[in-house]
């Protein structure tokens, strides 16, 4: 066959990233966004928590504040000591979630009015002097290795800058808290989230995997009855159903619809055969008949070579227009209408009937051997015997016309195993070993054959079509002592099986 | 010998018309079915060719008519169609063979005498020989109570032997007789079918009917 005639298989398309498959990029995409929304609700909820946290410190710093103040005040001037500020806290209850803390007192200029300890903070670091304009406490978080505490988890403190007047002075009470507590919790919450945010994605990514499948399985039907398409299954109708989504239904109906667009197009071609053989047979036949049957008596002698030779082409013609019409049939793709069973034998001697006239036509003796004994006698092939009988038809006729006068085309048989061979022998001048193989190809003829002018050069073609539709193979090659000999090898029916029943879809595809 | 033709190309059923007279035989012309199957159950002829295309309606349903109206007059299908499944469906219908257009007049004289031939050996319909039946008309084979069927050529042997009971029959004789040609010293063609015969006939029964005599060839019939 022509290359140019096979259809090109479409390129996939190819980029630099590998194409993913559409179900893997569905659960990606599931993946990204349930991804991206679980991250941000965990770090807004983590804000929110830190924040929260942060107000309840301040809170409880501002309730204490006040009383505390009021202690100092009365500690002033010179009980101000360490100790005496610690009992004081000691004696206010309810610290609640502050584990630890210490308090102290500044005036104005940032001096430690703490009689008998330095200052566990740097007055630079506090916002005295804010608290002091405004007559309100100010707050803030310092990171006072804190406290003395050994509590890995306290890092901050947070920290209250009170002001308050004593004896017409301003001072400030600082208190500062250990947050250990509330960043143990906040530690507990981000390892709570971190798990959520790896084990969300992953059961994002299950989810997600099976529902992209759900979601495309239909797309997979579909593309097994693409895959499937093909001039043989053309009748087989793409059930649609009618629960499948919008999308997919309406996929479907297209495809179905162009299914049987290809289909009316495939029945067009076949009358159009079907036309055509009917249209060129008739006037060959009336040409052919007319030619044969006209009364030959008196007529001159050119004249009767003259209709001799009109009734040889107008048989030529006939021949050649069955060998197309046979060829298109055994190509069409569409496989075998139906399989009957066929002794190998009768084949054999069915051709031998068939080919008897042309071969003593050129003086050739037919000689066949048959298959013989209890189990290879009754050896069958499955098949289409009108097809089977061309076949072995159209080696022995080639056979006879290379065969010398006198000469004996031999056709033998042998049964290998799951196969019985044909052997078609002739003793003509053999085939030029580089044309072993190209002597299948149309109009594919040596010299020698366009010489002798018969043929038409299909007959090769045609036989080794029937050969492959029947799953066999011819192979072509030369005898020792002169001659070609054509194999063909065909698969024999067992003897459990039935031929395969493909009559049944037969009135489907005519 | 009376032979109908039902074809709507008129040239091809004058010539076909013209050819047959001139080979001796009588041969009407119409060209539709309708007239064609009218005329093959009023007139006896001894043969019809039939076109599988006519304008009126299908050969085949002319075929299948004609057989349903026990007209069995030999019918040979003319068809330019040369798809199988026509032809099966032609030779279901009750064609007793077909012919693909173009053909060769003298294949289809061939083919015509042939038949002709089948229609008079249909008249004695049975051939027997001892508990061996052969029904020409079915072309099948019974001996005793088992029925065989018998492939085109297993049937031409065995009619030949059955209407050539208790004579030595050459292999040459036989060649010669059910297969128009003369096999080969060495093909083994005859004995192929001999034995095929054979294993449906005579395996299992105690008085064999087909005898091999050595060198000379083979023999049909009881032996004492």
């Amino acid at each position: 066959m022509n290359p140019e005639v096979q259809p090109r298989k479409p390129r996939r398309p190819s980029g630099l990233l590998p194409r993913l498959s559409l179900r893997l990029r569905l659960t990606l995409w599931v993946v990204a966004i349930f991804t991206l929304i679980q991250w941000t609700t965990g770090v807004i909820f983590w804000l929110y928590q830190r924040a929260a946290i942060r107000e309840m410190y301040e809170a409880v710093l501002a309730e204490k504040a006040e009383p505390l103040s009021e202690g100092v005040s009365n500690l002033f001037p010179d009980d101000l000591h360490a100790a005496n500020l610690n009992s004081l806290a000691q004696g206010e209850l309810g610290w609640g979630v502050i584990s630890r803390y210490a308090l102290d007192v500044f005036d104005e200029a940032g001096k430690s009015q703490v009689l008998d300890r330095a200052p566990f903070v740097d007055a630079a670091d506090l916002p005295i002097r804010e608290a002091l304009k405004t007559g309100a406490p100010a707050y803030t978080w310092l990171d006072l290795e804190p406290l003395g505490s050994t509590d890995p988890a306290a890092h901050s403190t947070a920290t209250i800058v009170y002001p308050f007047e004593q004896d017409g002075r301003r001072y400030v009470l600082v208190i500062a808290a250990s947050d250990a507590f509330a960043q143990r919790q906040l530690a507990l919450l981000e390892r709570v989230l971190a798990l959520a945010g790896v084990i969300g994605p992953l059961a994002a990514g299950v989810a997600g995997w099976f529902i992209a499948g759900v979601a495309i399985s239909p797309l997979e039907r579909l593309r097994g009855f693409a895959s499937r398409l093909g001039p043989e299954s053309i009748g087989e109708a793409l059930g649609v159903d009618e629960a499948e989504s919008k999308e997919v239904a309406r996929l479907s109906w297209e495809l179905e619809e162009a299914r049987q667009r290809i289909q009316a197009a495939f029945k067009a071609q076949e009358r159009f055969l079907s036309n055509v053989s009917h249209e060129i047979k008739t006037p060959i036949s009336v040409m052919l008949i007319e030619a044969q049957t006209l009364p030959r008596e008196g007529l001159p002698e050119d004249v009767n070579a003259y209709l001799d030779s009109v009734e040889e082409e107008m048989l030529r013609l006939g021949r050649l227009v069955e060998s197309f019409l046979t060829l298109t049939r055994v190509q069409d793709g569409k496989g075998l209408t139906r399989e009957l069973e066929y002794p190998a034998n009768d084949m054999v001697m069915d051709c031998v009937d068939h080919c008897l006239a042309l071969a003593e036509q050129y003086r050739v003796r037919l000689s066949p051997r048959l298959l013989e004994g209890e189990h290879d006698a009754d050896t069958i092939v499955c098949g289409e015997p009108e097809l089977l009988r061309t076949l072995l038809d159209n080696l022995v006729r080639n056979a006879i016309r290379f065969s010398p006068q006198g000469q004996a085309v031999e056709i033998s048989m042998q049964r290998v195993n799951a196969s019985v061979l044909f052997h078609v022998q002739d003793r003509g001048p053999g085939i030029p070993p580089d044309q072993l193989t190209a002597i299948f190809d149309r109009f594919a003829q040596t010299e020698e054959e366009q010489r002798r002018g018969r043929g038409h050069g299909l007959g090769l073609e045609i036989a080794q079509g029937i050969a492959e539709l029947h799953g066999g193979r011819i192979i072509a090659d030369n005898r020792e002592g002169g001659g070609a000999v054509f194999t063909v090898t065909l698969p024999v029916k067992e003897d459990e099986d039935d031929c395969p029943d493909v009559e049944a879809d037969a009135d489907e595809r005519v | 010998m009376r032979v109908l033709i039902v074809e709507d190309n008129p040239k091809m059923a004058s010539s076909i018309q013209r050819g047959l007279r001139e080979h001796g035989y009588a041969a009407d012309v119409c060209h539709t079915g309708f007239e064609g199957e009218d005329l093959a159950v009023v007139e006896p002829y001894n043969l019809i060719l039939l076109d599988l295309m006519l304008p009126d309606r299908d050969g085949v349903e002319v075929c299948r008519n004609l057989r349903r109206r026990c007209v069995d007059t030999p019918i040979l299908m003319l068809t330019a169609l040369s798809g199988t499944e026509n032809k099966v469906a032609g030779l279901d219908a009750g064609a007793d063979d077909y012919l693909t257009k173009p053909f060769e007049f003298d294949e289809l004289l061939a083919r015509i005498r042939a038949l002709l031939r089948r229609g008079e050996a249909t008249e004695g319909r049975m051939l027997e020989c001892d508990d061996l039946k052969l029904d020409l008309y079915t072309r099948t084979a019974k001996r005793g109570d088992a029925e065989h069927e018998l492939s085109n050529k297993e049937f031409a042997l065995l009619e030949y032997f059955m209407r050539n009971p208790n004579r030595v029959l050459s292999r040459a004789q036989i060649g010669e007789s059910v297969w128009d040609m003369n096999f080969e010293v060495g093909s083994n063609v005859i004995d192929v079918y001999v034995s095929q015969l054979r294993k449906k006939l005579d395996r299992g029964h105690e008085r064999q009917l087909i005898h091999t005599v050595k060198g000379a060839g083979y023999r049909f019939g009881i032996m004492d």
